[in-house]
């Protein structure tokens, strides 16, 4: 059984490619996110696992039937996909449940159809609304009786497209929460786009990272982030310190200490990216300044985790260190540095 | 066409409603395509899309969603033309049949010949005709709105 399979995928407008060979699978009751930066393709590819647009090059396969490819396009009525916008697409002329029960369409009279439609309603925790319009809903509303109205025919493979962009912090991580329960109780193959990596490792069995077009990684979303294949995933996910340096018996000396470069010969020039919360930071070490001294530029506490901006003693280079807890030291208190090396990546230069 | 068919297309349409009619589409497309066009912009393009993945044919998609939210624009629009044409003159007299009379161009044959006193009954219905509609499409509009807040 297979939810979405996308097999070489590649499309281009005025021949401008913005999808370029991409293949991805998605299983029922799998949720994949797939992410990268503004432009990148990824609502493309969505649209034409959707049938919104025709496939120019390679396959769709949704629900086990190959609906696009090989001169064969099946319409997005017939595919049975649900799909939930940005800005939700509510139609206003209708009220909610009507809203909901659009979709339903098998050949039911109208009281099974509203039935259904309640049912799902309940589901999003909305039954007392279900007579109002949708322009006199709150955002969060809108969003859950858009979720209610795509989920309501029951589709196999349900495509979310920045689903939560247009909600505040505070309400997104709940609503963010009670769809992933919804959509793992019903079963639904879900393919959902977004730009926000934090949206992405929070909702994700899996992430695929696009760029300009091309699936760059895919994988569970600790190991995209702990193990990112290139400088792009690395920054991508997180803030990151970039220093430079070049290999010299299989370490690479920086600013901030010398770490291990694996695999990469002598000589190379590499990019050592450092995250902020690899930065240790510890009491100055008694005597001689040593390469890993630092001075504190400034601080800031922002909850659950602070920000301690760092001057290198060294060459001068500010850096930032991301410290749980509160931890404001003051400015120009000297501290000693060290790294957590799984926080630490080490490319070469060339692979940017 | 003369030379292969053996007919004169010279006035075949002048001096018949067909030529009036295409006359007042020429004449009042405008007026209309703006308050359509306006109305048309509210089914966004994502609505569309939304519609097809909930198993809605195109035919089915304009019948369900875009009719409805056009509706009260496409009144509008016919009532603008409507009250339009009854009153549009110059045309008329230069295309209209011959024994064709509209009430604008009976109300300025008889107000040319100075019989003002009869040219004021045409004239009275051009307003009562007019203002009929208005009444009936300014209420059937405000019905047809249901999902839009007052203004």
């Amino acid at each position: 059984m297979v939810g979405l399979s996308l097999e070489n995928i590649t499309h281009a407008f005025d021949g401008n490619v913005v999808v370029d060979n991409v293949s991805l699978r998605v299983d029922p009751g799998e949720v994949i996110c797939l992410v990268g930066p503004s432009g990148c393709g990824k609502s493309t590819t969505l649209r034409i696992a959707a049938g919104l647009e025709e496939v120019q090059q390679g396959q769709v396969i949704v629900n086990d039937k190959l609906v696009g490819g090989g001169g064969r396009h099946v319409p997005p009525e017939l595919r049975g996909v649900g799909l939930v916008f940005q800005d939700y697409a509510l139609f206003p002329h209708l009220k909610v449940l009507e809203n909901v029960a659009f979709g339903i369409t098998d050949g039911r009279s109208s009281d099974t159809r509203k039935q259904a439609a309640r049912a799902m309603l309940e589901k999003v925790g909305l039954s007392h609304l279900e007579n109002a319009f949708p322009h006199t809903l709150s955002g969060g509303e809108q969003q859950r009786v858009a979720l209610a109205r795509a989920l309501a025919p029951r589709p196999g493979l349900m495509l979310m497209d920045e689903p939560f962009s247009g909600l505040d912090i505070g309400l997104r991580d709940k609503i963010r929460d009670d769809t992933l329960a919804l959509l793992k109780e019903l079963g639904a193959a879900t393919l959902l786009v977004t730009h926000d990596p934090e949206e992405a490792m929070r909702m994700a069995d899996r992430v695929a990272l696009m760029r300009e077009g091309r699936l760059v990684q895919e994988g569970p979303p600790n190991r995209v982030y702990s193990n990112p294949d290139s400088p792009f995933c690395c920054t991508f996910f997180s803030n990151v310190n970039r220093l430079e340096s070049i290999v010299d018996n299989g370490l690479a000396k920086t600013t901030l200490g010398i770490v291990e470069a694996n695999e990469i010969g002598n000589g190379v020039p590499v990019d050592v990216l450092v995250r902020p919360e690899a930065i240790k930071i510890h009491e100055p070490a008694d005597g001689a300044v040593s390469a890993v001294d630092a001075t504190v530029v400034s601080s800031r506490v922002l909850g659950p985790y602070s920000l301690v901006y760092l001057q290198a003693a060294s060459d001068g280079r500010v850096f930032e260190a991301r410290l749980a807890g509160i931890h404001a030291p003051d400015d120009g208190t000297r501290c000693t540095v060290t790294l957590d090396p799984s926080q630490v990546f080490v490319f070469p230069t060339s692979s940017n | 066409m003369r030379e292969t068919f053996g007919i004169s297309t010279g006035l075949l349409l002048s001096g018949t409603i067909v030529a009036l009619l295409f006359a007042y589409l020429v004449r009042f497309l405008a007026i209309s395509f703006n308050t359509v066009e306006a109305s048309l912009a509210k089914v966004t393009p994502n609505m569309d899309s939304a519609a097809r993945t909930l198993g809605a044919r195109p035919w089915k998609t304009l019948l369900n969603v875009h009719a409805p939210m056009m509706w009260g624009s496409l009144l509008t629009a016919g009532l603008l033309v409507f009250v339009d044409v009854m009153k549009e003159l110059p045309a008329t007299l230069i295309m209209r049949p011959f024994d064709f009379n509209t009430l604008a161009v009976r109300t300025f044959e008889l107000a040319s010949d100075e019989q003002l006193a009869e040219a004021a009954g045409p004239a009275l219905a051009i307003v009562m005709v007019g203002i009929i509609p208005v009444v009936l499409l300014s209420a059937a509009i405000a019905r047809a709105r249901p999902g839009q807040p007052p203004r």
